[in-house]
């Protein structure tokens, strides 16, 4: 058994062909079964190792009469026009005569006026050419030359191919009466061993196993198996993801990045009390943001547990800067909170004085029926770097680092009004379709915000509250934005996840 | 915020200045107005809510006038009338009337327009439609002063644009701003504006009288504002004088005394007041606020081109006169504002420094990602849902208190989920056409209400609907991921909408309710249309990640 040798059905097929006819070229061998010869090469090669063939390397030259060669054939060697056209006028004549005469190319003209002349055949004085009819000799040879030459030419014509050029060869060549192509081939040749073995009949074929099984992998019997090969050009199915909401992973990344730039989240109720959601932040009461067209009031009757000073602060603010009479009841009112500022706002409440950033990332809600690009329920991206040295520029500095984290490119920069910030902001960034969208709104918070809150006058906060689906939209390459807040699990798993999140 | 339509002939008129295109719009940057709509006649914008003075093209053209520099910021020609109005016998609930004189105006149509547009804007934006502050102007020609602010059980006159006599009752009844407004006015006690002949001017907040109204031949027009809030009422007063002045090549603006007989609780003797602020800013400031240092001088031409007139300047501050109508100039922190606008937000320095401390992810979001791992590993995919749903949905599935909205947009989001339950039966509902089965959870935030406190929680909630599917996959599901996370679940059997009874599990981790199991009742199936057994899981994952971390 351990001087079998078991070849996969290709290679068997082709050391049977080889032993056959002991001596083939690759090509003949590909043909007779059936494949290309580039298909059979790696066989040749492995049954090379294993000393069942032996392989050389041979160029081939395949010569074929060119145009002119076949003329020549046909009617006669320039030589032969020429003397020809010397006899018919005479013997001697002048070259401009014979050229007319002769009918050749200047080339060929030239070729045999001095092919001639070295024979002794003719002579050339003074423009006048004679024919030396007297030398027997030239005479001789030229014919035999002619003679020698249309018999190769004759030969050349029927298809010949030669391993290596002889030197009549090469003549032909450079008088340009025949072309010469090389081609490599590749000879196979049994070995011995080869006839040896296959006479012994241990040359077999491989079984060919289609699929692994346990039985396959324990009994060894892939030791003297061929793997079936899968065949790449049939398509296969695709398999339903299981997977983390493209949108949940999106606001995943932006977690990273902030945290990645000092950020610690901080979180909020999503039901706030008007005092926070717009007293604390310096809006007006009769301003419109607060109209119920703009946020959302509840039908509950709840509790309100609020502290006594942190009104009075509000109140006597409101009526010493923006006087007018301020209404406990208006800011006593429970909303569903417009934005995640409040949430910024009880993180400054509660930490006070000091060096931080904090961000939020949740829901806000406000009164819009749902279409493309509205909803009624969005994230807000909200945050906040205190500090005695933090300035507006930190705040425009934040917007740049995060669109290049995000890969949003450019972004540029315009004023803007919020009642709570001054300086305020608003950053756009180029949409590929919608050119500058505004992104990133922002500012430093007022000292009317941050009395209130405690913070000392030292300390300046630059705030901001992105509405991220806009962005998270550009990101996922979605048109729609109720597509974030899907539960449509055909989409959910079609959607690939985006390129910016994996730079 | 409001959006403005003006004529950009007649902006380019107020201008002083014919504007290319290309001067229109980056003047308008600096102004926090975004473009609408332009064309060669037309231009319509949007404003931010603090430019009042930005409401119509008499301001927006004093603006530009400024920026171009065809004008230079001046302060107003102001002087007395010698007449006044007497408030006295104003409603107590409507108490206050402040009234303007300007003269020497040329008006047309359009620029009446304007005013008009200013005059509802100023409502909208600052006035809540009429109800704190209503604004209304008059030909002085067909008024005699000394003017009247009181209050009657009824009068009689013709309103603007009607050709007969009406009650004031009848006012409020047939005309249309009538019933829109009768709201902010008492029976009986209605407010009025007369001159010295018993001429009425107005029933206000309501309509105007048609016997002074202003046309294109008004020279002189009296502007009254009553209301409740007369700090607000001067801002806007102030506001519209200055842009009737904006109508006249030689503008008087006339202030009218305010006598009230001590009645009432009065807190100006006079309207309007166009004496502006003086402020001071400092290089300072502008340095430590916007990394930019600028020169007094560099300050004073940027303030200039802003409408401010340069009082004074040193080597390191500038002081300046803000102009009457900059009604949201509160402090020197807005004069900074506008240096640094002024100055280019482009151009300043954009540098975050170096955070001092690390950022972390809130715990509840580090917990949640964990569980999101579980689950997926577990099969399932992720869905996100509102969490604002049909209050009667709620209703329908729930016996629990749950947060409803006063003055919902549609009633589909009229409520916010106490639960994730109706969440994962609309993601059912979803997906029911499809495919044999669905595995999906949601990781979210729901609103519960206890002890009438709002309380926002993170839930997990996992859903499992198909053929084969029975309360067991449910259990599995949930018994794995508290195993993993290295506890152990409990069961509890409980009656629970909208579960089986028999089929329904509460869970139990060292003893602390977290979470429920249990199969649908076919009851609710039927009814949303999911025709498939389906099983819900929820979890708090607040409590969840106590009992894990107290371990």
């Amino acid at each position: 058994m351990k001087d079998q040798v078991i070849l996969p059905r290709r290679m068997y097929l082709i050391v049977e062909e080889v032993a056959k006819t002991r001596k083939a070229s690759a090509d003949d061998i590909a043909k007779a079964l059936g494949k290309r010869k580039e298909d059979i090469m790696r066989d040749l090669a492995e049954l090379e190792t294993k000393e069942l063939i032996k392989t050389r390397h041979i160029s081939k030259f395949i010569i074929k009469l060119s145009r002119d060669g076949m003329n020549y054939l046909v009617s006669g060697l320039p030589e032969e026009k020429f003397v020809k056209a010397l006899k018919k006028l005479g013997g001697t004549a002048e070259l401009k005569n014979i050229m007319d005469e002769v009918g050749l190319s200047r080339n060929e003209f030239s070729a045999v006026l001095g092919r001639l002349r070295k024979l002794g055949l003719i002579s050339v004085s003074k423009g006048i050419v004679a024919l030396n009819e007297g030398n027997y000799d030239a005479v001789i040879s030229f014919k035999k030359a002619v003679q020698e030459i249309k018999e190769n030419l004759h030969r050349i014509s029927k298809g010949i191919y030669l391993h290596q050029l002889p030197e009549w060869i090469n003549e032909l060549k450079r008088r340009g009466m025949i072309e010469v192509e090389v081609r490599k081939e590749v000879i196979i040749e049994a070995t011995p061993k080869l006839i040896r073995k296959l006479k012994e009949g241990k040359i077999k074929e491989a079984k060919v196993i289609t699929k692994i099984t346990p039985e396959v992998i324990a009994s060894g019997g892939w030791e003297n198996a061929v793997i079936k090969e899968f065949d790449l050009t049939i398509d296969v199915p695709f398999k339903k993801p299981k997977r983390i909401h493209p949108y949940i992973q999106f606001l995943s990344y932006v977690r990273e990045v902030l945290t990645g730039l000092g950020f610690k989240e901080v979180k909020g109720p999503h039901i706030e009390l008007a005092l926070w959601n717009f007293d604390l932040l310096f809006v007006p009461q009769y301003h419109p943001s607060r109209r119920e067209t703009d946020v959302f009031y509840l039908k509950n009757d709840l509790g309100v547990k609020e502290d006594k000073q942190l009104i009075q602060k509000v109140k006597e603010i409101h009526e010493s800067v923006l006087k007018y009479g301020w209404r406990p009841e208006e800011a006593l009112k429970y909303v569903l909170r417009t934005h995640t500022t409040p949430v910024s706002l009880r993180t400054i409440n509660k930490l006070g004085d000091g060096e931080y950033r904090a961000f939020s990332l949740d829901r806000v809600f406000r009164p819009d029926t749902p279409d493309q690009t509205h909803l009624m329920e969005f994230h807000q991206l909200e945050g906040i770097i205190v500090g005695k040295k933090i300035t507006f520029s930190s705040l425009l500095g934040f917007f740049k680092e995060f669109a290049e984290r995000l890969d949003l490119g450019e972004v540029r920069f315009r004023p803007a009004y919020f009642p709570f910030t001054e300086p305020s902001v608003e950053g756009y960034i180029r949409h590929p379709r919608l050119g500058w969208i505004e992104v990133f709104p922002g500012g430093m918070f007022r000292k009317e915000v941050l009395r209130p809150l405690g913070l000392s006058e030292e300390y300046r906060v630059a705030a901001w509250g992105i509405g991220i689906d806009r962005i998270a939209m550009m990101v996922l390459g979605l048109d729609d934005i109720r597509d974030l807040y899907t539960n449509n699990l055909e989409l959910i798993e079609a959607l690939p996840v985006p390129k910016g999140l994996m730079k | 915020m409001p959006v403005i339509e003006v004529s950009i002939q007649d902006l380019e008129r107020l201008a002083r200045s014919s504007l290319s295109n290309k001067e229109l719009l980056s003047a308008l940057e600096l102004m926090k107005i975004e473009i609408e709509e332009i064309d060669t006649s037309r231009l319509v914008y949007e404003v931010s809510h603090d430019r009042a003075d930005l409401f119509s093209a008499e301001g927006l053209g004093r603006a530009i006038a400024h920026l171009v520099g065809s004008r230079e910021p001046k302060k107003f020609n102001v002087m007395d009338s010698g007449t006044y109005v007497d408030v006295s016998s104003a409603p107590a609930y409507r108490p206050y009337c402040l009234v303007g004189i300007v003269r020497d105006l040329s008006l047309d149509y359009e620029a009446i327009r304007q005013l008009t547009q200013l005059q509802e804007k100023l409502h909208l934006s600052y006035g809540r439609n009429r109800e704190l502050v209503s604004i209304g102007f008059y030909d002085l020609r067909k008024v005699r002063p000394p003017i009247k602010y009181l209050a009657v059980d009824e009068a009689e006159y013709v309103p603007l644009g009607y050709g007969r006599p009406m009650k004031l009752s009848e006012v409020l009844e047939s005309t249309e701003k009538g019933r829109l407004f009768s709201r902010l006015v008492r029976k009986g006690n209605y407010p009025l504006l007369e001159d010295s002949r018993g001429e009425i001017l107005s029933f206000p907040p309501v309509l105007n009288g048609e016997s002074t109204k202003v046309t294109e031949d008004t020279k002189d027009v009296l502007i009254d504002v009553t209301g409740t809030e007369p700090y607000l009422m001067m801002k806007l007063l102030n506001v519209m004088v200055t842009s009737f002045a904006e109508r006249s090549s030689n503008p008087l603006i006339q202030t009218l005394s305010i006598i009230s007989d001590g009645v009432g609780n009065q807190p100006f003797a006079k309207a309007p007041q166009l004496d502006g602020k003086i402020i001071s800013v400092t290089s300072e400031e502008i340095k430590a606020l916007g990394g930019v240092s600028l020169h007094p001088s560099s300050m004073s031409k940027i303030l200039q081109s802003l409408g401010y007139v340069v009082e004074e300047m040193d080597k390191d501050s500038v002081r300046v006169w803000v102009p009457p109508y900059r009604i949201d100039v509160h402090d020197r922190v807005d004069v900074v504002e506008d240096v640094l606008i002024g100055y280019g937000y482009n151009r300043l320095k954009a540098d975050i420094t170096n955070p001092t401390h690390a950022g972390w992810r809130h715990p509840i979001e580090i917990f949640s990602d964990v569980v999101r791992n579980i689950m997926l590993g577990l099969g399932f995919t992720e869905v996100v849902n509102f969490m604002m749903v049909d209050a009667d949905l709620i209703r329908f599935l729930t016996d629990e208190e749950f947060i409803e909205v006063a003055n919902p947009k549609m009633k589909t989001y009229s409520a916010v989920r106490n639960s994730l339950i109706p969440s994962l039966l609309l993601t059912a509902k979803a997906n029911y056409e499809r495919g044999t089965s669905i595995e999906a959870f949601e990781v979210g935030d729901i609103i519960r209400v206890s002890k009438n406190e709002p309380i926002s929680e993170r839930h997990l909630g996992a859903v499992l609907m198909g053929e084969n599917y029975t309360l067991t996959d449910g259990l599995v599901t949930v018994k794995t991921l508290i195993n993993l996370l290295g506890e152990k679940a409990v069961w509890e059997s409980a009656v629970r909408k909208p579960f089986i009874e028999g089929r329904t599990a509460l869970v139990k981790v060292r003893g602390v309710q977290i979470g429920m199991v249990g199969e649908v009742h076919p009851r609710f199936l039927s009814e949303l249309g999911v025709l498939k057994p389906t099983i819900i899981a929820e979890v708090s994952l607040e409590e969840l990640k106590n009992a894990v971390i107290s371990s």
